[in-house]
């Protein structure tokens, strides 16, 4: 995939901006951020008309094959905003990525007119689970010339407005995982809705899966490999979504202590505001360094770019929730109430932190990887 | 054993000093009453049935309520601990409470704490309206409220507290006198006739509309407000008060902040706690007096909040524990791994040194607070074995007498040293801020370990985050804290530093 240009990127960035700071905005400022509301489901067939789903898509596809750099900056300037569409785009385009990529035929960008609900583009898939390391839940069993899936799956996120999901099972017999299309509008799937810590407009439910038809629409490595694929790609666009929130919890902070006084000055001019202040602006821009880079290596098809987006994950989402906590820090009471944002960013900012799994089990793995990939702890002794 | 003449010359009063800034708990070995131990074995278990029972059967249902409903409130809950005697527990028993020592209180609040810290707060913060309306030695008036509560609980009615201090414009300015002067204070009191007149707006009030009584600080001249400060007790059905909004929180949404409207509001002159012409006789300046005042309450409220962090910081761990038990990691359970075994430790590690630091405070308000007569060892003993009817008598009479206040004021206002001062605010302020982070470290460790099962409604940790972050902001932000932290025990290094001081900017 060729990098766009900067003038493209700049114009898709305009886009997004806007996007976030008309549509969006307002139909939080209607009917809040705090479920998904009809006024929401709007903003997200907008986001849909206006290809934001289709940026990783090549072309070949049916996407605009914008690449990761793009997607990550429309992510961004969304959770300045919002973070739950964010959330939304995210996980409908990592279920994608594995049928995409072999070529399956489920995603085009035609008759967006004809699109009559979100259900018909969107793709539910369990963000939060890491399959590698954590129990799979479901298994699959084949069944004329596909399977049927089986057992409960929890934080299906999209599970209840999609009409199709991509999840993992265990096929008997076999140690590895596959990831398998589901059809979530069978009779076979029950569906019981969960409320989270944030992203609350982005649905989130527990499914039941009693032998549902199941497509396989696994690589011929397995999930393992998949699941490697999808979440050191995704874990940057992830990285954009808490920079996001981070840079829209510092615009917040700036405003609020210039207009604030106490002790006769705006707050502002409090040198221990100033320092909660500055090390937010610091921790921006050290995470704005790291998605760059990330992105870089990417493009020019680096073997370490998955160590890159995990050490980015790992360090962007813990700077997140520092800032996102000096947010409502700067702004005292006010920053708790949930007329303000701030509180809002601090619930997403961590929930976002559990994507592809446990952020201490992330750690945890990673040495390995990271030994693997870097030829100096690989030096053979004589 | 007794210092020999030829170690004298170690001797150095400063650094005793500072030895003592940091050995109340040690000291109070041998100064405190021992059957204060019993009384804290009690209240603990008194603590953790009503958690049991009371708390954690409603915990998930008021949330709920109050997110879904800006309407509710928790009356239910509150006439629950009024009927399990909690709202007199800690009421001195001469005034016909309960009787358990105050320095028993964080035991029994971190117990509550791990219930719902919410629910917790909806009995402490009774007992913070309860310390302010203590703190002005008006004794006639103490005496008063406090028979009122318990009659009330006698008779299944509610009687709570809550305290009146932070304005639309004014949070950390209403609570320091150095700021008091340049902020933007709107609520006045007008002298008239027979009391008070008050108007303005008090924002933030935790309990505000489950309260009958609201201790409010009002100023007669808000350009000079550390010198023009009233104390009063409001009333509910006062002509001239009204509840206002409820604020909607992020989390504690089972205790109210309410918002109280005065306009103009008639407070009558028995009602009135303290104010300049109450304490003209004294030595001190009203702006000392008020300063005092806010030392004693914030040494011991604050510590109860630092109490409520490691409360937070308590049920993290419990609840990353329950998860290691149950959940595998590449194919073995967590709590077999080396490096969770590690997390857990430091998480109980951050939860047992705050409780400790937490215990350092409340001995440091036991033994130069403002309840430090109640653990002299005579006083403690006569009380604890003189027949109830007779102290309850004698202390009725003592109280009606305006001489007793006038006393009272005089050891407690002019006769106080600044050390002592020093002491109970600093460490109040030291274990708010270390309980409360304490709680907030653990509330991220437990998210980082527990993944999605962390981030869900159902399963209890995602209340416990968004219930603590409130605790590093009221009663004072962190960043405040660490401030007086600094002018308590590290500003007499450089006597000419100024801190809360515009030349500091």
């Amino acid at each position: 995939m060729k990098p766009l240009t900067n003038q493209e990127l700049n114009l898709i960035k305009k886009a997004s901006s806007e996007f976030a700071g008309k549509i969006l905005a307002k139909a939080i400022e209607v009917a809040g951020s705090d479920h998904f509301s009809p006024e929401y489901e709007k903003a997200v067939k907008k986001a849909y008309e206006l290809d934001f789903f289709h940026l990783t898509i090549p072309e070949s596809a049916g996407g605009i094959g914008a690449g990761l750099r793009a997607f990550c900056s429309v992510l961004e300037n969304i959770s300045i905003v919002d973070t739950s569409l964010a959330a939304i785009i995210l996980t409908t385009v990592s279920a994608l990525e594995i049928p995409v990529a072999l070529g399956m035929d489920i995603y085009r960008n035609e008759n967006v007119k004809e699109i009559a609900s979100v259900s018909d583009f969107l793709m539910a898939f369990p963000l939060f689970l890491d399959p590698v390391e954590f129990e799979v839940p479901l298994t699959a069993r084949k069944k004329g010339n596909g399977y049927v899936l089986s057992g409960n799956l929890e934080n299906l996120v999209l599970g209840n407005c999609a009409n199709k999901a991509v999840v993992p099972a265990l096929i008997r017999n076999d140690s590895n995982f596959y990831y398998f299309i589901v059809d979530l509008t069978a009779n076979s799937t029950h569906k019981k809705i969960v409320k989270g810590l944030g992203i609350l407009s982005c649905p989130i439910c527990d499914i039941r899966f009693v032998d549902s038809p199941a497509e396989l629409c696994s690589s011929p490595n397995g999930g393992i490999t998949d699941f490697s694929l999808i979440s050191s790609k995704y874990s940057v666009a992830l990285c954009a979504m808490q920079n996001g929130l981070m840079k829209g919890a510092l615009k917040d902070a700036l405003d609020y202590t210039k207009r604030r006084y106490q002790g006769g000055r705006p707050i502002i001019h409090w040198s221990e505001v100033k320092k909660i202040l500055s090390d937010m602006a610091l921790n921006i821009k050290l995470s704005d360094m790291l998605i760059n880079q990330c992105c870089s290596v990417y493009e020019n098809n680096l073997s370490e770019f998955d160590i890159c987006s995990a050490s980015a994950f790992i360090k962007t989402c813990e700077m997140a929730c520092r800032v996102t906590s000096d947010g409502i820090r700067v702004m005292g009471g006010v920053g708790y109430m949930e007329d303000f944002h701030q509180e809002k960013r601090f619930r997403d900012a961590r929930h976002l932190m559990v994507a592809f799994g446990p952020l201490q089990a992330k750690k945890i793995g990673f040495l390995e990887n990271f030994v693997t990939k870097s030829a100096i702890y690989n030096q053979k002794e004589g | 054993m007794r210092l020999s003449n030829k170690n004298k010359k170690y001797v150095s009063e400063d650094f005793l000093l500072e030895f003592e800034d940091i050995t109340s708990s040690f000291r109070a070995t041998k100064s405190q009453p021992a059957t204060i131990v019993k009384e804290a074995r009690e209240v603990v278990c008194i603590a953790r049935k009503f958690k049991d029972e009371i708390i954690r059967p409603s915990v998930e249902m008021i949330d709920k309520a109050a997110s879904e409903d800006p309407e509710f409130l928790p009356w239910d809950f509150v006439k629950k601990a009024n009927e399990w005697g909690l709202y007199t527990l800690f009421i001195p028993m001469p005034f016909g409470g309960g009787g358990y020592n105050f320095s028993c209180v964080n035991f029994f609040l971190e117990e509550l704490g791990t219930g719902c810290l919410a629910m917790a707060n909806l009995v402490g913060v009774h007992y913070l309206g309860y310390t302010m309306l203590t703190s002005s030695w008006n004794l006639k008036l103490i005496n008063q409220i406090s028979r009122e509560i318990v009659e009330n609980e006698q008779k299944g009615k509610l009687c709570l507290m809550s305290v009146a201090m932070t304005e639309p414009d004014a949070g950390t300015d209403a609570q320091n006198i150095e700021l008091m002067n340049n902020g933007n204070l709107g609520c006045i009191a007008k002298k008239v006739p027979g009391g008070y007149s008050i108007t303005g707006t008090k924002i933030f009030v935790s309990n505000g509309h489950l309260s009958q009584w609201h201790v409010v600080h009002a100023y007669t001249n808000p350009e000079k407000a550390s010198e023009n400060t009233v104390m009063l007790l409001v009333k509910n059905d006062s002509k001239g008060f009204s509840l206002g909004k409820k604020e909607k929180k992020m989390g504690q949404k089972g205790c109210p902040a309410s918002e109280l409207v005065f306009s103009d509001c008639y407070v009558p002159d028995e009602l009135v706690c303290i104010d300049n012409t109450q304490i003209a006789s004294l030595k001190k300046r009203p702006s000392e007096v008020n300063e005092q005042i806010f030392a004693y309450i914030w040494g011991a409220s604050r510590a109860s909040v630092g109490i409520f962090g490691v409360a937070a910081a308590r049920s993290a761990y419990e609840e990353a524990l329950k998860f290691s038990i149950d959940t595998s990691f590449k194919e073995k359970l967590l709590i077999h791994q080396e490096w969770c075994q590690s997390l857990l430790a430091q998480m109980f590690i951050n939860t047992s040194v705050a409780r400790a630091a937490c215990f350092e405070a409340t001995q440091a308000n036991a033994q130069h607070g403002l309840w430090k007569i109640l653990n002299f060892k005579t006083f403690y003993y006569i009380m604890r074995y003189t027949p109830k009817k007779i102290v309850e008598k004698i202390c009725t009479w003592i109280c009606e007498k305006t001489i007793s206040t006038k006393l009272c004021r005089k050891i407690t206002f002019d006769y106080h040293k600044d050390y002592e001062v020093d002491r109970v605010d600093g460490w109040g302020s030291m274990v708010k801020v270390a309980g409360t982070d304490a709680g907030m470290k653990n509330c991220q460790l437990a998210l980082e370990l527990m993944g999605s099962v962390g981030v869900r409604k159902d399963r209890g940790l995602e209340k416990i985050v968004r219930d603590t972050r409130l605790l590093q902001i009221y009663e004072g932000t962190n960043e405040i804290n660490r401030l007086n932290i600094f002018k308590r025990f590290l500003q007499r290094h450089c006597p000419e530093t100024e801190t809360f001081s515009m030349k500091n900017l």
